[in-house]
């Protein structure tokens, strides 16, 4: 029941706002290795949707610092509070997205060029990530690269 | 007559008022309520609690989770701190010394799985997977691959919202702690008006701290004394005026009560370092016991030429000041400045108006009105239904231990902190006072009361005692990690892990830190409240309410509840106010069969009616220790009246006047303390009103033919 509930708020968010293709690249320092995703991202008022359809179909809704993962086997809920490195991954994504410089200024300091803007860590973040940058286009978000101190990478691309 | 007798009065006054002038500034006159209860663990548990900085906390929130309400919290903090007065508790910063503590000793921080049941190959294959498959970004120990440690539970009862603290469902939140620890009036009173002057122009932000009591009751207290004295003073003034009619007179009585009263505010300000409030607001009531004296020697014509001594005046004035003087030697420093008070201001009064006004002589002037109805009473039927009223209620009488009670009700600020308290989910939990010789053992101590309490919140628990360090030690050494070393290469290489990656996993440095036992100076660095006291540590957990019956099996831990500390101090001090109240009782009994024994029944009405009637009252609300003070008074204030109408001359038309004028200034000057917003002040003013609404009905009677 809990299923079918998720599923028809992710298809209810899906069609109220405009959903974007996007491709996420994962480089995985401990495995020497590439990991490829795709699939779509929604931003809602309160919360951001990833849905992969590759490699796996699966729904990630990012809510209130909470991560709720749902797949053909049910769905669970993590606390992003526990995750430091995917809290500022989603953190910078929705800080982006709302255009909430506020947010950005505490961890980040910016240096924007064009549409490029590179984010250095600072405090509590510096003890995570390395470098963060993105790129926008008509104010939206395009791309985002995320180096994480643990010698991970993340890069998102955002097609439409 | 001399002019130095006439004016001897106005010189003592001249006198005492310039000593005032000069010393006044040396009593200390405090509104804390705690000050004043006996002294006992329970009390310097409290004290020693109040050093703590998370009892000096400052709260603030702004509503919403959008840009403004993020914009307006950090704008906030910034101001705040730039004060210097100030400093951010809610920063999620780690702490740079915790966070390399942690580091070098985290196999002996977090929760070990020992179970070995699994192969080497499938616990790495289940990491291989976890990385690879999970649909979020996931990392991995490199020093724990076969994953034998998961951290602490952490009850983190506040939540972060976009990287800031948040109030539950509220908005963000910022928690501040005062940088100055002399926990003075004065340092709080300047953090509360920086707080108020910052947020002043702003909306929608709610703030709280537990010092704002202290500055926000501070001043409605004296407010609230101030208003009762003047009210006092001017209904008093308006009687005496209407009364007296004897301006001469009217100012020396003025001069007297005023000495008295003063005198007796510096003389108790020699004894105690800290003079409570509350015994000014009494302490002016008083003196309209004092000036019954004057009433009774004026209307009797003692003024206007030598008569013999009068004893019922004299009786009256014995048994009130013998009933102050047996309840103070109760072991309750409000308690006994109240009393000490009203027995120095009594002896003076009674000294002046008894031996000093007959040698300055006043005319005795026709008041406006004479006292001369009366009404047939059954006397002894309402002594003896009175009596039957007070056996028959006290069993049923149940006191209140409450301490708040007796305080100011400071509703808005009550309200402020349930609303912080229920999002942070702190209401329905207690403090707890952790008590231990030495630092080990305080580590060692809060980790047992957060394996007792379910829900416990013992922040010094994150640490290990040099007994678990060295139980960790062995369990360790059992699970023969260096034996696997090779095998978790050989397998993380095959499963497609970088190699070497895991090369530091289970190193010697994690596995056998040196223990070094932590010093005081290093857990505060650690941003951790210890407190030492007097040769002991000391630190704070918090507990269900649900649960404080446990806390009497930890002797080391001790509650944190001003209700609990009440009641521990009366329970302390419940054989003296027992043996007081006899002793009190015996002696009105003593009174009344020595002075009054042909009119027993009459004279032991003006004790019993009263007495009764504020027993059956107290039947239907709460009844505390100021109630119960305040009606020892009042059955001591009862008897000067038996006393006075037991005497023959009581029927006289001056005698009836000064006993029916003496009522009423007793309510005016005890009856308006009912208008008090502070608990224990409005109790007495209630039983007082009681009290003397009996006895003015008594006064009314005359005896049934």
């Amino acid at each position: 029941m809990k299923v079918i509930v998720l599923c028809l708020v992710f298809m209810l968010s899906l069609f109220a706002n405009d959903a974007s293709t996007f491709k996420e690249t994962r480089y995985l320092y401990a495995l020497d290795k590439n990991i490829t995703l795709e699939g779509f991202i929604t931003f809602g008022e309160q919360n951001i949707v990833i849905e992969y359809t590759k490699p796996e179909s699966k729904v990630l809704t990012y809510f209130e610092e909470k991560l709720t993962i749902q797949d053909q086997n049910g769905y669970q809920i993590v606390d992003a509070q526990s995750m430091p490195s995917m809290n500022y991954f989603f953190m910078i994504i929705k800080a982006v997205h709302d255009e909430n410089s506020v947010l950005l200024d505490s961890f980040f300091d910016a240096k924007t060029e064009g549409e490029e803007t590179q984010l250095s860590p600072k405090g509590v973040a510096a003890e995570v990530l390395e470098e963060v940058r993105l790129s926008r286009h008509a104010k939206k978000l395009k791309s985002l690269h995320v180096k994480i101190k643990n010698g991970d990478r993340i890069t998102i691309e955002i097609r439409n | 007559m001399k002019l130095g007798t006439k004016t001897l009065n106005i010189v003592l006054f001249a006198i005492v008022g310039t000593l005032f002038f000069v010393y006044q500034n040396s009593v200390h006159v405090s509104t804390n309520l705690l000050s004043f209860l006996p002294e006992g663990k329970s009390k310097e548990a409290f004290e020693i609690y109040s050093h703590f900085k998370n009892s000096k906390e400052v709260l603030i929130a702004t509503e919403g989770f959008d840009k403004d309400s993020l914009a307006k919290i950090k704008t906030i903090e910034e101001k705040l701190l730039a004060t210097e007065l100030l400093k951010l508790e809610s920063g999620i910063t780690p702490n740079a010394k915790l966070l390399e503590y942690t580091k070098n000793n985290a196999f002996y921080l977090k929760n070990l799985n020992k179970d070995d049941s699994v192969s080497i190959h499938e616990k790495l294959k289940a990491l291989y997977e976890k990385m690879t498959h999970n649909p979020y970004y996931t990392t991995i120990d490199a020093s724990d691959p076969l994953g034998y440690f998961s951290p602490k539970e952490q009850k983190m009862p506040i939540n972060i919202r976009d990287g800031h603290l948040a109030l539950g469902d509220f908005g963000y939140l910022c928690v501040l702690s005062i940088k100055d620890t002399s926990n003075t009036i004065e340092s709080y009173e300047t953090i509360y008006n920086l707080v108020h002057q910052e947020l002043k122009s702003m909306q929608n932000v709610r703030v709280f701290s537990p010092t704002f009591y202290f500055v926000e009751n501070a001043q409605k207290i004296q407010d609230d004394v101030t208003f009762l004295i003047v009210l006092s003073t001017i209904l008093l003034l308006v009687l005496y005026i209407f009364i007296i009619k004897n301006i001469y007179l009217l100012i020396n009585t003025i001069a007297t009560l005023a000495t008295s009263a003063l005198l007796s505010f510096l003389l108790i300000g020699m004894i105690w370092s800290e003079v409570s409030v509350f015994v000014l607001a009494f302490g002016n009531a008083i003196g309209t016991l004092a000036i019954d004296y004057m009433f009774h020697y004026y209307f009797y014509g003692h003024y206007e030429r030598k008569k013999k001594f009068n004893t019922s005046v004299f009786y009256g004035f014995l048994t009130t000041f013998g009933g102050f003087l047996i309840f103070v030697w109760v072991d309750f420093p409000l308690i006994q400045q109240v009393c000490v008070f009203a027995m120095i201001s009594l002896v003076l009064s009674y000294l002046q108006f008894v031996f000093l006004f007959p040698l300055i002589g006043f005319k005795k002037a026709q008041p406006y009105t004479k006292f001369h109805f009366s009404i047939p009473l059954p006397y002894r039927a309402i002594a003896l239904l009175s009596l039957l009223a007070i056996v028959l209620s006290i069993p049923f009488l149940h006191l209140d231990t409450n301490i708040k009670n007796l305080d100011y009700q400071n509703a808005s600020l009550m309200k402020e902190e349930k609303f912080f308290k229920d999002a942070i989910k702190k209401e329905g939990y207690m403090p707890l006072l952790i008590e231990a010789n030495s630092i080990d053992q305080l580590i060692a101590y809060s980790n047992t009361i957060q394996k007792s309490f379910k829900n416990a919140t013992v922040p010094l628990s994150y640490f290990f005692d040099k007994s678990f360090y060295e139980q960790r030690k062995q369990e360790l050494d059992a699970l023969h990690v260096n034996e696997k070393k090779s095998l978790i290469e050989e397998e993380t290489t095959k499963l497609g892990f970088r190699e070497g990656f895991f090369k530091n996993a289970y190193n010697e440095a994690l596995l056998h830190p040196s223990y070094q036992e932590l010093s005081l100076e290093r857990l505060r660095e650690m941003g951790f409240d210890v407190v030492f006291h007097e040769g002991k540590y000391y630190t704070h957990a918090l507990v269900k309410n649900s649960e404080r019956s446990l806390v009497t099996n930890f002797p080391f831990a001790s509650s944190i509840d001003a209700k609990e500390m009440f009641f521990n101090a009366l329970e302390k001090i419940a054989h003296q106010l027992l043996l007081g109240g006899i002793v009190a009782i015996a002696f009105i009994f003593f009174m009344l069969w020595m002075v009054c024994r042909k009119t027993i029944a009459l004279s032991s009405s003006f004790v019993l009616l009263p007495t009764a009637l504020i027993l059956l009252f107290a039947l239907t609300g709460t009844f505390t220790i100021a109630h119960i003070f305040m009606l020892f008074i009042m059955m001591l204030f009862g008897i000067d009246y038996g006393i006075y109408m037991s005497s023959e001359d009581s029927f006289k038309d001056g005698t009836r006047s000064a006993i029916f004028f003496s009522i009423i200034d007793t309510f005016a000057g005890f009856g308006v303390l009912i208008f008090s917003d502070i608990g224990a002040l409005h109790a007495m003013g209630l039983v007082s009103c009681i009290a003397t609404g009996a006895i003015l009905v008594l006064l009314m009677g005359r005896k049934s033919e």
